[in-house]
């Protein structure tokens, strides 16, 4: 208990001489939440910009061009021909374009029915196209409700009966976990845990190795009293502490003043973060075991922690990979704690539904032992390429 | 020897040692040809094999169903027709629905209440109530596409059916249910497939990073062994530049063609442009990344920190190239922000190119990436400059 507080003062002191340590933990979590939450801070794209050519210049297509700018998602761009509203939507500069063709207003009014024609670039990012597309079908619908309800009212129909003769049918959408569909809850917690997993892979990686670069992990295993256990706890501990720290502290801003929904408890959020920053210092000893040289160990953490972000499974299901990928996920703590925090914070599942998931994190504890009389060669005799 | 060559003789064979000696340099560090030919030639396929399928289809989706008429099944036999939703599981109450979403059987429920059917009957409102898992958009774009664009087409038979009862039928009815008819063109990426926005963006994303970190990996080995990039006279920081920028040209021309025309192509994503019009574009973008590198890799003075300290930049470029969230919505500081970037020219005029299939629409981009490089030239030789003088006043 002592040398690993002898440790853990050792530890604390190069973290005084370099600051590598915390620019790469504070510095960079501290600039990514910045990032990420002043980012999404409108939640959902408002005023998309939507191109419209109207070739009629009628009164109806003028109101039509008008509902559809007050709409909340669009912004009407006008062209006055068809190519150039192409090659705007084409270098996606507008999401979408819609074609008000010549004599729309006598058509409507003689029930010819004029055709509009909506094109849409559905390769503008994500959701703007499919969004600006919702828009347009939306005002498009109105439009027809709209002509329909002076029929029916010309024929006489109860006011009451009119709106259920032009949509007999409505959905009432409710979306559980984010009921605003925003992007900043969807994204921002998985994003922010996810930097946070990839600083802790990079930060104790290149921590554990550089005691062998510099040739310290002699001493340090002296300091320990010839054990690794008690090097690794002394050195791991204040890291422990300082990533935990730093994850509390993203969950309580989201959760806290920042209002970001919570069904369940913020208590299991926290252990979440606990159990998430454990599991992945287990992988960083691991790789740090496996190839103890500084400079290549960091490049694995590296390029593995790149990879989360897809196989975490919160912007592509697992369920939709191939199959003989889906089992990458399994390797990524972060996965198990995307699902800790679906189960948690969208459904407020409670123990029944996060257990298992606490129990494939706390396995991940067990990497360490696999590589640990190699790290120890490696710490004792300091037999790998140094650089 | 020396003496007899022309300043510009001098020039050439100063840029070409400085040329050949990256080369050497970068095929000895292991951890930068780590980082080249595993991020380098590893992604780009393993990103379109993890992406090849970007949608969710057949999602499983709970039903609860108090209603039991005609016209609650047959809007639910649509719903499960789709290529959307799957009609997993149908419950008897909405509770027994809800537990199925919480545990993620399913990730969507459709609820009819029991006056549907009746409602219908007696010319009102029907409402059907949806609950979408919002854990992953793709479950949610799911389940609203295929509930609505049922409920659409439910409008249109319901409608058909009383205007038919009124005495309207064929065109007449055809006109007052629709009377402004539409035609939608989904343009590029018809089923709104999650692969198609991040492909193109993580091809020419890779080309940036993979750069930066080798480079400044590179730098950062250089300056721990205690001496710069400069020839022993110390002259001429503008040959230094060019010549490294040329050791890297040769690497990410054959990186970028790699990534950006081979393995699409192998993977059969759509490219409307011709191979050489992508290589067009490759060379203003990595000539581009490679003096972006060079500018920032001047801070960089321990070989391992620069992966430790810079990765998480690389989630921040990748939501400023406005993949996800639409430029026109950036908050004004991350505009300019995003202006740093090469990627963020480069990832949308590769975009826009694969799909128009004319350099002529990409004109902005590749004027703002020309522009970008001048400005990078600059500042890298400044600071090759800065550097070289600094190191001499020891």
């Amino acid at each position: 208990m002592k040398r690993i507080l002898l440790v853990i003062r050792r530890e604390l002191a190069i973290w005084t001489k370099r600051p590598v340590y915390l620019l790469g933990s504070v510095g960079v979590m501290a600039l990514s939440a910045i990032f990420f939450l002043t980012f999404f801070s409108q939640g959902l794209p408002e005023k998309l910009p939507i191109g419209v050519v109207d070739l009629d210049h009628s009164s109806t297509s003028r109101n039509f061009t008008q509902q559809l700018d007050a709409t909340q998602m669009g912004r009407v761009v006008d062209f006055d021909d068809i190519s150039s509203a192409r090659r705007e939507m084409d270098a996606g500069r507008i999401t979408s374009y819609v074609i008000i063709p010549e004599h729309f207003d006598a058509d409507v009014q003689s029930f010819r029915c004029p055709k509009m024609e909506i094109y849409v670039n559905t390769m503008y990012p994500v959701i703007g196209g499919a969004l600006a597309y919702k828009d347009i079908a939306f005002m498009v619908n109105l439009t027809n409700g709209a002509v329909q309800r002076q029929v029916l009212r010309a024929k006489g129909v109860p006011e009451g009966e009119i709106m259920a003769r032009i949509q007999p049918v409505v959905i009432d959408a409710h979306n559980i976990g984010n009921s605003p569909a925003s992007y900043a809850y969807y994204l921002n917690n998985m994003v922010l845990m996810c930097i946070l997993a990839m600083c802790i892979m990079l930060v104790v990686s290149y921590s554990l190795a550089s005691e062998l670069k510099y040739g310290t992990s002699k001493q340090l295993l002296r300091i320990s009293g010839d054990s690794l256990a008690v090097a690794l706890a002394g050195k791991l501990t204040p890291y422990t502490l300082l990533f935990t720290v730093l994850g509390f502290v993203l969950q309580l801003i989201m959760f806290g003043p920042l209002h970001y929904p919570l069904a369940g408890s913020v208590w299991v959020m926290l252990l979440a973060t606990l159990l998430l920053v454990l599991a992945t210092e287990a992988v960083a000893v691991f790789v740090v075991s496996m190839v103890p040289t500084l400079r290549i160990s960091v490049c694995i953490s590296a390029l593995y922690s790149v990879l989360a972000f897809s196989f975490a499974g919160f912007t592509l299901p697992v369920t939709s990979l191939p199959a003989a990928l889906r089992g990458m996920s399994c390797i990524y703590p972060i996965r198990f704690y995307y699902q800790i925090f679906v189960r948690e914070a969208y459904f407020g599942s409670g123990f029944a539904g996060w257990w298992p998931m606490c129990v494939c994190l706390l396995l991940f504890g067990l990497l360490p032992a696999i590589g640990s009389k190699r790290l120890y060669n490696a710490y004792k005799y300091q037999q790998y390429p140094r650089n | 020897m020396d003496a007899k060559k022309t300043y510009f003789g001098k020039w050439v064979a100063d840029a070409w040692s400085v040329f050949v000696n990256e080369l050497k340099m970068i095929s000895r560090d292991g951890g930068v040809m780590l980082i080249f030919l595993f991020a380098g030639l590893v992604y780009p396929p393993l990103y379109h094999w993890i992406y090849s399928r970007g949608v969710v289809e057949e999602m499983p989706v709970a039903v609860v169903d108090l209603s039991n008429g005609i016209y609650s099944r047959r809007y639910i036999d649509k719903v499960d027709a789709s290529s959307e939703c799957d009609i997993a599981f149908k419950c008897l109450s909405l509770e027994e629905a809800r537990q199925l979403m919480a545990m993620g059987k399913v990730h969507g429920i459709i609820f009819i209440p029991e006056d549907f059917d009746e409602r219908l009957e007696y010319v009102e409102q029907g409402v059907v109530s949806t609950y979408a898992d919002m854990s992953t958009f793709l479950y949610y774009k799911n389940l609203t596409l295929a509930t609505n664009l049922v409920m659409l087409d439910e409008i249109h038979s319901i409608q058909a059916e009383r205007y038919a009862a009124a005495g309207y039928v064929g065109q007449d009815a055809e006109q007052l249910i629709e009377p402004v008819q539409n035609n939608s063109f989904l343009k590029y990426n018809p089923n709104i497939s999650f692969t198609m926005f991040f492909i193109y963006m993580a091809m020419m994303m890779i080309l940036q990073q993979v750069m930066f970190y080798g480079s400044s990996t590179l730098a950062g080995t250089l300056r721990e062994q205690g001496h710069g990039f400069l020839p022993q006279d110390g002259r001429g920081m503008g040959r230094v530049v060019l010549g490294r920028g040329l050791a890297y040209l040769l690497i990410f021309v054959f990186l970028g063609a790699y990534g950006a025309i081979l393995v699409p192509h192998l993977f059969n994503m759509p490219a409307q442009c011709r191979w050489s019009d992508i290589l067009v574009l490759l060379l203003f973008y990595v000539t581009d990344v490679i003096f972006f590198s060079f500018t920032w890799s001047s801070a960089i003075y321990k070989r391992e920190t620069v992966l430790v300290l810079l990765l998480f930049v690389t989630p921040i470029a990748v939501f400023l190239t406005g993949f996800t969230w639409p430029t026109s919505n950036f908050p004004v500081f991350w505009k300019y922000v995003s202006y740093v970037f090469p990627s963020t020219f480069g990832c949308r005029a590769y975009m826009t190119l694969c799909n128009t299939g004319s350099l002529a629409a990409i004109a902005p981009e590749i004027r703002a990436m020309t522009l970008q490089t001048a400005v990078y030239f600059v500042l890298a030789s400044v600071a090759a400059y800065i550097e070289n003088r600094f190191s001499k006043s020891f």
